[in-house]
């Protein structure tokens, strides 16, 4: 959080040559204060406009006579000129006192700790109440507690219709709430083309996404993630990419719309020049209207259709506030300011130019009774703030999503993949931004160990195996694939890659029945039942050689503990296990049940514990009987935790070696050479690196393969078992 | 009858009726077997079962034991001696310990500071990078867990080979940076696996409380998600200590002299001595190495199946 914004730093490099700053500090004569306020926009056109401006700082300098408001006015887009040259007045340390802040562009002064909390201020203020405020204004410059803008004006944005083109048309005036069916009707009616005469439109539209993306909102959907972290399955979301097609259709199957080449940004509004009968704005431009006389009327955002579930279109409120900079060092005087320019006559004046809504509510009821205010208070109650007032990057955001419209207008690119396109780029670039080195810091230790002491190794074998690389001579010439080809044609490697797999057919399922059974006992509510489950859980934890040696023994022929087991029972018992071809495979998997049990079982405990009790008792009730029960619950419920025992103990089962390796070193006939054993013989007592190496990745694809190919064989079962989970 | 479908564990709070009480007397999650009310021996064929699969996981180290007792070079137990040895040689212990030729002292001493410092280090490097992979969003953060997946299924003895040629360039051989760096390579992606399946399931507003407090990621992971993790840590542990501690093929390979040995390592030499398999003496030696192991499971077993089922492996 406390993290510098990059840009700062950026601008930190800048401003070292930047003179801008300099003169204000200079100009202020040394008795007076000069109380320095930054705004976007310059001289306006319109006259009276500025003389209420000039009026309303006149205003404070009388009350306060040794004071000199110096406005410092920055043109331009607020997000190109008037953030980054504000910034920069930030990282050379001489910031505006009060600062004027864009709601579009909030986050990254206020995430960035650059303003002061004003709610000291606001408490020991007696004549200043925040419940004057509207409250949906002051919550964008609010941050848990603190709160760091006094909000000034504010307006929705909502369609403006021309009433003397929907009159021409014989259409009536549009109702609010109205569906997008009733919006493309009239649409259609609205647009004409000729060969004579221009074209003319019923909407106005504007590339630029602040002017669009409120048809999204409208919509019941958005294009970031509630977090603002995501825009993948957001931007590219059905119900998006359905709002921008129905933009899209609009302009190019019904005509009803222009194209891009004739909107704002080629120099022309089709709307004050009657040649389009609605568009998508805010209140601002009701001066500029009014100065081209044109009779409008204020239309809401149409909704999908009538039984959407959202009751009202949301739109976006685009807001102007006071905030005060955390190094001024006038900060009374600025919240004098502050409480000067948001209170109720001040308000009243300035608001009665038409440039916005006052967030005093005090000043904005005076307003009440003219329809067009009206319209736009009864929007404002459904109106939310923009993104950019909480996200510090979504000028990014816009920037892509102006391409996106671009590439689907200009460029024919179907919405879908567009969006798709876009998301992804979003995506991309927010978790850039969101990225400082710590994550990498994070798991540098780990990989470094992983790339040292795996990949290297790895690589090293890749090497090997691409070489005749025997330990003890001097050349290793290289082969190529020959040892892949060797090893896949080598009759006793084939033969350990089937004992391989006959120990695993044979081992996996019988672990997963036996562990499965032996956690449904031991999750049975019965007194010390957790003693057994740590004893069962034992044999894992034994060394492999000395374990291995005592099981030699209970297979030995004479004494050992099965054969008299047999021989207790009546049997002749004198079968040599682990040197008797049919037997020697069977005991290791016996064994490797043995040790395997308490691991798995412990799995699928914690599976069985997972499932809700509540599936029981509704069975119980429905009659079910306990195998009916564990029939349908217990295992489909279990599928996810199988699936994890089933994947692991098919790679374990393909990594058998110790129990080989000490008791029957691959014998009798090579009935247990499985191929960890065979490799390792072709390493340490052969001294091939080369083909053990090759081998070693033939182990590891065959390994990846059957994972993959069990991932595949129950991808049906794992979908279904997470929607039972849900 | 229709609310208790719905409703989760109401049945106790609900009207004694005959089903419902039927279902109160039963355990949780225990539905299947031998329903109480018909099957009344229910508990007696349950605490048989239990017991005799207690004796099929016991019976090998029971041998393990009574055979270390029996006098040196005595000939294999039969099922018959083992309990019956021509006298129970408690100096066996005595004698591997206090071996004239053998540092078992020392053996002892390098599989404490082995695996003490594998579980530390493991820890260490796991739960950083399982943080970063639970918590953090960056560039490549799918890929590079999902490569950490992939490096659990090549077989560690099959890559000993490539690794011990790459220790060996290192330098590093018969050192304890040569014992200890390379053994996580073991295990390195298990753990990461492990516990970041466990964080993720800690409650994401328990750190977003902490960052809004100005806590940095480091303090987060310090002070929130780590006291949080008990479980799992102690899991990672006791599998790190055990495998570490009862590992052969590596410190036999990594390791030239006796002085670096570790204790698996270095009481192997009974297998072999004296011209065969010096079978007593083997298994005293087997008892030794396996009790720390068995002690150190013991005490952190009760974390360890919640760990497990916290870690969220049943999907």
């Amino acid at each position: 959080m406390a993290r510098p914004h990059i840009s700062i730093i950026f601008a930190a490099i800048l401003s070292l040559s930047s003179p801008w700053v300099q003169p204000s500090i200079l100009a202020a004569p040394p008795q007076t204060i000069t109380l320095r306020v930054s705004n976007w926009g310059g001289p306006s056109v319109d006259q009276s406009f500025m003389k209420v401006e000039r009026e309303i700082q006149l205003a404070f300098e009388q009350q306060h006579p040794n004071v000199r408001v110096q406005i410092e006015n920055i043109p331009g887009p607020t997000n190109q000129c008037y953030v980054p040259k504000l910034l920069m007045t930030f990282v050379a340390g001489n910031p505006p006192d009060v600062i004027t802040l864009d709601a579009s562009s909030a986050a990254v002064f206020i995430n960035n700790n650059l303003l002061t909390d004003l709610t000291p201020l606001i408490e020991q203020d007696k004549n200043f109440s925040l419940a004057d405020f509207f409250p949906t204004a002051l919550d964008i410059a609010r941050r848990d507690q603190k709160l760091f803008a006094i909000p000034l004006d504010f307006t929705p944005m909502v369609i403006i219709y021309n009433r003397k083109l929907f009159r021409d048309a014989g259409l009536p005036y549009p109702k609010p709430g109205w569906t997008r069916d009733e919006f493309l009707a009239a649409a259609r009616k609205l647009a004409s083309q000729s060969l004579n005469q221009p074209p003319q439109y019923a909407l106005f539209f504007q590339k630029e996404m602040s002017l669009w993306f409120p048809w999204i909102w409208a919509a019941g959907s958005d294009v970031l993630s509630p977090d603002g972290k995501h825009a993948v399955g957001y931007l590219d979301s059905p119900q998006t990419v359905q709002t921008i097609q129905f933009l899209v259709d609009l302009i190019k199957k019904y005509k009803a719309a222009n194209e891009l080449s004739q909107s704002a940004t080629a120099g022309l509004d089709l709307f004050r020049a009657g040649r389009a009968a609605m568009t998508m704005t805010g209140h601002w431009m009701l001066i500029e209207y009014r100065l081209d006389k044109l009779d409008i009327g204020i239309a809401t955002i149409p909704i999908e259709n009538r039984h959407s579930k959202i009751g009202n279109p949301i739109t976006v409120m685009y807001e102007a506030g006071l905030g005060i900079s955390r190094s001024s060092p006038h900060k009374d005087l600025a919240w004098q300011y502050i409480k000067h320019m948001s209170s109720e006559t001040i308000q009243k004046k300035r608001v009665a130019t038409g440039i916005a809504i006052s967030a005093n509510t005090l000043a904005a009821r005076s307003f009440a009774g003219n329809p067009v205010e009206d319209a736009f208070l009864e929007q404002a109650k459904h109106a939310r703030p923009p993104w950019g007032a909480r996200c510090e990057r979504y000028e990014l955001v816009e920037d892509l999503g102006r391409e996106m419209i671009e590439d689907i207008l200009n460029g024919n690119v179907p919405v879908q993949d567009a969006a798709t396109h876009t998301a992804r780029l979003i995506e991309q670039q927010l978790a850039r931004e969101n990225t400082n080195l710590a994550p990498y810091l994070f798991i540098a230790p780990a990989t470094l160990d992983l790339f040292l002491f795996s990949f290297i190794p790895m690589l090293v074998a890749l090497y090997l195996s691409l070489h005749q690389w025997h330990l003890l001579k001097p050349d290793h010439p290289f082969t190529g694939l020959r040892n892949y080809l060797d090893a896949l044609q080598d009759p006793f490697f084939r033969n350990a890659f089937f004992n391989t797999f006959l120990f695993a057919l044979l081992s996996v399922p019988l672990g997963l029945i036996s562990s499965l059974a032996v956690a449904v006992l031991v999750n049975q509510k019965l007194r010390g039942v957790s003693f057994f489950r740590t004893l069962y859980y034992i044999p894992a934890i034994s060394s492999g050689v000395a374990i291995s040696m005592v099981w030699i023994w209970i297979f030995m022929p004479q004494d050992g503990l099965i054969n008299f087991c047999l021989r207790l029972l009546g049997f002749n018992g004198n079968t040599d296990f682990l040197n008797d071809t049919r037997f020697a495979l069977p005991a290791l998997v016996l064994m490797s049940l043995w040790i395997g049990l308490g691991p798995r079982m412990v799995i699928f405990l914690a599976g069985l514990q997972g499932i809700p009790e509540s599936l029981y008792e509704s069975a119980a009730l429905d009659g079910a009987n306990s195998w009916q029960q564990f029939c349908h619950i217990t295992l489909p419920m279990l599928i996810p935790t199988t699936f994890f025992v089933l994947i692991t103990s098919t790679i374990s089962a393909f990594q058998l070696f110790t129990q080989v390796y000490i008791m029957t070193q691959g014998g009798p006939r090579r009935t247990t050479d499985v191929v960890v054993y065979h490799i390792y013989k072709e390493a340490w007592h052969n001294f091939q690196l080369g083909h053990a190496s090759a081998q070693s990745y033939l182990l590891f694809a065959a390994i990846l393969l059957v994972s993959l190919l069990q991932f595949r064989l129950m991808r049906k079962q794992l979908t279904e078992a997470q929607e039972a989970w849900q | 009858m229709k609310e208790k479908k719905t409703g989760t564990g109401t049945v106790s709070s609900s009207p004694p009726t005959a089903m419902a009480s039927e279902s109160c007397s039963r355990s949780p999650n225990s539905s299947f077997i031998l329903h109480p009310s018909s099957f009344p021996l229910r508990p007696l064929l349950l605490y048989t079962l239990l017991i005799l699969l207690a004796l099929t996981t016991l019976a090998p180290f029971l041998w393990m034991f009574f055979t270390s007792l029996h006098p040196p070079l005595s000939p294999i137990p039969t099922p018959k001696t083992l309990f019956a040895p021509t006298h129970f040689a408690f100096n066996n212990y005595s004698y591997v310990l206090f071996f004239p030729e053998l540092p078992v002292a020392r053996f002892a001493l390098n599989s404490i500071l082995v695996t003490t410092a594998v579980v530390l280090f493991q820890l260490t490097i796991c739960s950083l990078a399982a943080y970063a992979f639970a918590r953090m969003t960056f560039p490549g953060r799918d890929t590079l867990f999902l490569i950490f997946l992939l490096t659990m299924m090549i077989p560690a003895t099959v890559m000993i080979v490539p690794l011990f040629l790459t220790v060996h360039h290192m330098g590093l051989l018969n050192t304890y940076a040569g014992l200890i760096l390379p053994y996580p390579y073991l295990s390195t992606a298990f753990g990461t696996f492990l516990l970041r399946q466990f964080f993720v399931s800690i409650p994401k507003s328990l750190d977003e409380a902490a960052r809004l407090d100005g806590a940095s990621d480091l303090q987060i992971y310090w002070h929130i998600i780590l006291p949080a993790s008990k479980p799992a840590i102690a899991t990672l542990a006791a599998f790190g200590f055990i495998w570490t501690w009862t590992d052969f093929y590596w410190p036999m390979l990594a390791t030239s002299t006796p002085s670096m040995r570790t204790l698996e390592v270095g009481l192997s030499i009974f297998k072999d001595s004296y011209g065969g398999t010096n079978w007593p003496l083997q298994m005293t030696a087997a008892v030794i190495v396996m009790t720390p192991a068995l002690l150190f499971f013991l005490a952190l077993q009760r974390y360890f199946v919640k760990g497990i089922v916290l870690t969220g492996v049943k999907g």
